[in-house]
């Protein structure tokens, strides 16, 4: 791979993980070592780490299937990151109060994604759970 | 994937420390649960967790942080952190935490009583 930051190119990266805690990491890792290939600064790199975890997490806590999968796709400015995965059976959600959800793990990653992050959003149907991030590149580069 | 993960046990000033070094996320945040759950078990009021040689902590860590916070808290006690990485410093502000955790800077201010 290149270094192709600043130019029009695009690339596109898949991975296919077991949807299991410990390859996570792996998700997280490819995310930062692509970035740090496209020229994004080392703050925003750690920022897309922990956003990339987050995002899985939130995946594999919604969904029920063996396999998460990744593409990660980057133009000259952005990475953008979207996950798919098998749709589970909706469990019965807990009841919390506002102050109790922003506590919660669900709440912190919430917080976590809106401030790393310059978009992501998820959706569902019968058959996948699905959910996006992306992270603008604000450093200049030559 | 092996990540570096390691929880070293201390006492200063008669308060139970654990010093964490690596990375704190889904697959390494259940081994501090139990650390801290035999903590309180022991019948301590009090802990501090020293997280100045953690590299990456995620919302399950912090959500396991903020469980043994409750728990430390409901018997009168409290949950201290030592911080000064910037990285986990920011995971802290972005979440509000920052408000809700006693944090610290050096070891030494955390165990004073």
């Amino acid at each position: 791979m290149s270094d192709a930051a600043g130019s029009k190119q695009e690339l596109r990266v898949e991975l296919s993980l077991p949807a299991t805690a410990e390859w996570i990491a792996l998700a997280r890792t490819t995310g930062a070592a692509i970035a740090s290939r496209w020229s994004f600064s080392y703050d925003e790199i750690a920022d897309l780490r922990l956003a990339i975890d987050e995002l899985c997490l939130a995946l594999i806590r919604d969904g029920r299937g063996e396999r998460l999968d990744l593409v990660y796709r980057l133009d000259a400015g952005s990475i953008e990151v979207t996950g798919k995965m098998r749709a589970g059976t909706a469990g019965a959600s807990e009841e919390l109060t506002e102050a109790d959800h922003a506590l919660s793990e669900r709440g912190l990653s919430e917080r976590i994604l809106d401030a790393l992050v310059d978009g992501h959003g998820s959706d569902a149907d019968d058959s996948h759970v699905r959910a996006w991030l992306r992270k603008d590149r604000s450093t200049a580069t030559t | 994937m092996e990540e570096l993960f390691e929880i070293a046990e201390s006492s200063e000033n008669g308060i139970p420390v654990l010093s964490i070094r690596g990375e704190i996320d889904v697959s390494t945040a259940p081994e501090l649960r139990d650390r801290l759950l035999s903590v309180a078990q022991s019948g301590n009021t009090t802990a501090v967790v020293d997280l100045r040689e953690v590299t990456f902590l995620d919302s399950t860590a912090l959500g396991v942080l903020v469980s043994a916070l409750k728990r430390f808290r409901s018997v009168e006690g409290d949950l201290r952190l030592v911080v000064t990485g910037r990285s986990i410093v920011k995971v802290l502000e972005i979440t509000g935490l920052v408000d809700v955790f006693m944090i610290f800077d050096t070891l030494e201010k955390a165990v004073q009583e």
